[in-house]
């Protein structure tokens, strides 16, 4: 395929001229992806008045701002306060909140936001330069491919387990069990649901996040005056640009991490109902497992944070590529943008890059934009943003557990959903305390039912036939690699112990 | 985050860890009870999962048993109630959390969250008025703002919301 480069070019300076709607629109995708119960779907569904009335490129590339920003705004928190903003950022807490308690928060936002703007950015060039290949993708990924992914993120349960497996895995698999609960995918038969009306949709996933990271997170925070040591402190308290630049040279050290991670990102973000929470999971969990150093995973290593962030930004270009080239939304805020585009009168399918290029191509030029002015808005702000460590915990308590407690109403409006929140907020604080891992709950909370849904797809076009799980090539590689990295690091700890035994027998003698 | 899963003799206190294990039971014989009539597509998952979590409830029970009887362990709660400080401001905050969500439905959203804050910051120990009306009366205002006046969200109206809708709307 030739390369219309003066469309491109004209693309990208069309796209530069809308920076004065791309900046205000990314320091609202941070805010929205920064409080929990808040999202880019939600948000472009109140200002679709708004965008409605807008020229259709501008309208998109508004959108598209708020979109990959509020991905990137989900880590904040995660961060500083241990609360995800989001599904796609709760992998993010696993190392980012330990580096913020080292006194290295600022170094962590800055690890977070680079590898976000760059994996988002280098999916976003990717799907512009394969864009057709890429659309194939999302037609070969059917429900027994769909099971393997999931698989895949769920192996994070085992590795989180990994000091003490039989507590991890009873975490996951009651998160399992929770997120099953509700109405079946078939029958529509309510499971479980204690005779609560608002839990037939399933568990709602912003007052299990909010509970198990935010409330729990704040009643053990009461112990401490403040929630960072007091060696932080002093470190948090005399930020200076050199930890930025800090920060700036660890991502940079880890730029061929950014990039895979991104693609990662961009592969699950084209399948259609996947989205960043799983690509988040499966991306920590594959650089754990490829690391030189997975011993230092969940003790605040940067590459913990780098992985997550960049592949819930790699998601950004992908969720596009099916709504663009195929017409069926890879995601809730394409479907959104998806109204917009069809409001405008505009049929998106194949026939669009041959009659609407600059439309069609337009949408992934203003993300790579985007995310080029985006690295200039939220760089510079690290440097504040990680003193809210100084807050004393006296205000910051009340601040989480009230504001959070409010946002938990935000997605579906049921007052029921703050009780849930707080229901789950204690259970996550015991689990703290008995070192039950809870983002083994949360991984199961969120995977559990998607699994459900696509295993009982598949087995229903089978009639039942376990035998279909193994019937298609793409899917039998896929199991292949999924045993693999089960068993790869089964036998990494083999070999260590057998280098340690070696050294010491060899010392001996 | 502090470890003080050890008693005063230097044996772990494991009780407090059979609490997830407890709740989990009770949520899968629950989850059994609903499922069992259903077709099989209904409870195959939950069936599958829920018996793995009791296989692995079972070996977790054994290993403390162990210990227990070994010596080793012994079944207190202390991990769930260190720091009695703590514990006095932990009670406080969850009080304060049930009775916001409890009278939110009529006080309304504004006047609920700005008690909220008040009674959480006192649980906290701030004493100062100052801090104490200022920072709950800037978070409800912010919070009116943001939820009722621009998003317009459904969260429950009270005597606030009520009469600021009659000034704006007079």
């Amino acid at each position: 395929m030739g390369w219309d480069w003066q469309l491109l070019l004209d693309l990208t300076l069309q796209s530069f001229g809308y920076w004065w709607v791309i900046i205000p629109a990314t320091i609202l995708g941070i805010v929205v992806g920064a409080l929990p119960g808040f999202n880019a779907q939600n948000t472009l569904i109140i200002l679709l008045p708004l965008t409605l009335t807008m020229d259709v490129s501008l309208a998109l590339t508004f959108m598209i701002a708020v979109y990959c920003a509020s991905h990137l705004g989900g880590g904040i928190p995660s961060i500083l306060l241990n609360i995800p903003g989001n599904g796609g950022a709760a992998a993010t807490c696993i190392d980012g909140y330990p580096m913020t308690k080292k006194g290295l928060g600022q170094q962590a936002l800055v690890l977070s936001f680079v590898a976000s703007v760059f994996g988002g950015l280098i999916a976003t060039l990717l799907t512009i330069a394969a864009l057709p290949i890429l659309a194939q993708l999302g037609l070969y990924m059917r429900s027994v491919e769909m099971v393997v992914v999931i698989l895949f993120g769920l192996t994070l349960i085992a590795v989180i387990a990994a000091r003490d497996m039989l507590k991890g895995l009873i975490a996951g698999a009651l998160g399992l069990l929770i997120g099953i609960i509700g109405t079946d995918h078939i029958y529509s038969t309510p499971r479980a649901t204690f005779g609560f009306l608002e839990l037939y949709d399933g568990m709602p996933l912003v007052p299990v996040l909010i509970g198990l990271f935010a409330i729990s997170e704040a009643l053990i925070m009461i112990e401490e005056e403040m929630i960072v040591s007091s060696e932080g402190r002093e470190h948090s308290a005399s930020v200076r640009w050199a930890d930025t630049v800090d920060g700036l040279k660890m991502s940079l050290e880890r730029w061929w991490q950014i990039t895979w991670t991104g693609i990662v990102g961009l592969i699950i973000g084209i399948i259609p109902g996947a989205g960043a929470s799983i690509a988040s999971f499966v991306a920590y969990q594959q650089s754990r497992l490829f690391s030189k150093t997975p011993h230092l995973y969940g003790t605040g290593h940067p590459e913990g944070v780098i992985a997550p962030e960049s592949a819930n930004n790699g998601v950004t270009a992908g969720t596009l590529v099916p709504m663009m080239a195929i017409g069926v939304p890879g995601g809730s805020t394409a479907a959104v943008m998806m109204i917009v585009v069809q409001y405008h009168g505009i049929v998106l399918g194949p026939r669009l890059f041959s009659e609407q290029p600059q439309l069609a191509y337009g949408v992934f030029v203003a993300m790579a934009v985007c995310y080029i002015l985006m690295v200039f808005t939220i760089l510079p702000l690290a440097r504040y943003m990680s003193r809210v460590v100084l807050i004393p915990v006296k205000y910051l308590v009340p601040l989480i557990v009230m504001l959070t407690t409010v946002a938990a109403f935000a997605e579906r409006e049921y007052v029921f959903d703050m009780g849930l929140a707080l229901a789950f907020g204690v259970i996550g604080y015991i689990a703290h305390k008995t070192q039950f891992h809870v983002t083994s709950i949360l991984i199961g909370v969120i995977l559990g039912p998607l699994f459900e849904q696509y295993l009982l797809r598949a087995l229903r076009l089978s009639q039942g036939d376990p035998s279909i799980l193994f019937s298609s090539t793409i899917g039998n590689v896929m199991w292949v690699l999924l045993v693999v990295s089960l068993l790869l690091p089964l036998w990494r700890d083999w070999q260590q112990r057998k280098v340690e035994a070696d050294a010491k027998f060899g010392g001996e003698a | 985050m502090s470890d003080s899963s050890s008693s005063s003799r230097g044996k772990p206190n494991l009780g407090a860890d059979l609490v997830i294990p407890g709740l989990a039971v009770a949520l899968t014989v629950y989850f059994f009870l609903t499922i069992y009539e259903l077709p099989w597509e209904a409870k195959a998952n939950a069936f599958g999962i829920g018996g793995v979590l009791l296989l692995l409830v079972m070996v977790f029970v054994v290993r403390i048993a162990l210990k227990v009887q070994r010596g080793e362990a012994t079944l207190g709660f202390d991990k769930l109630f260190d720091r009695p400080s703590a514990q006095k401001k932990r009670a406080g905050m969850i009080g304060v959390l049930i009775l916001f969500v409890a009278l939110l439905p009529w006080l309304g959203f504004t006047l609920s969250l700005f008690l909220g804050m008040v009674g959480s910051m006192l649980v906290m120990g701030v004493r100062d008025m100052t801090s104490l009306l200022g920072t709950a009366g800037g978070v409800a205002l912010a919070c009116y703002l943001m939820f009722i006046a621009l998003l317009d969200s459904n969260f429950p109206h009270g005597p606030i919301e009520n009469l600021l809708s009659l000034v704006v709307g007079g």
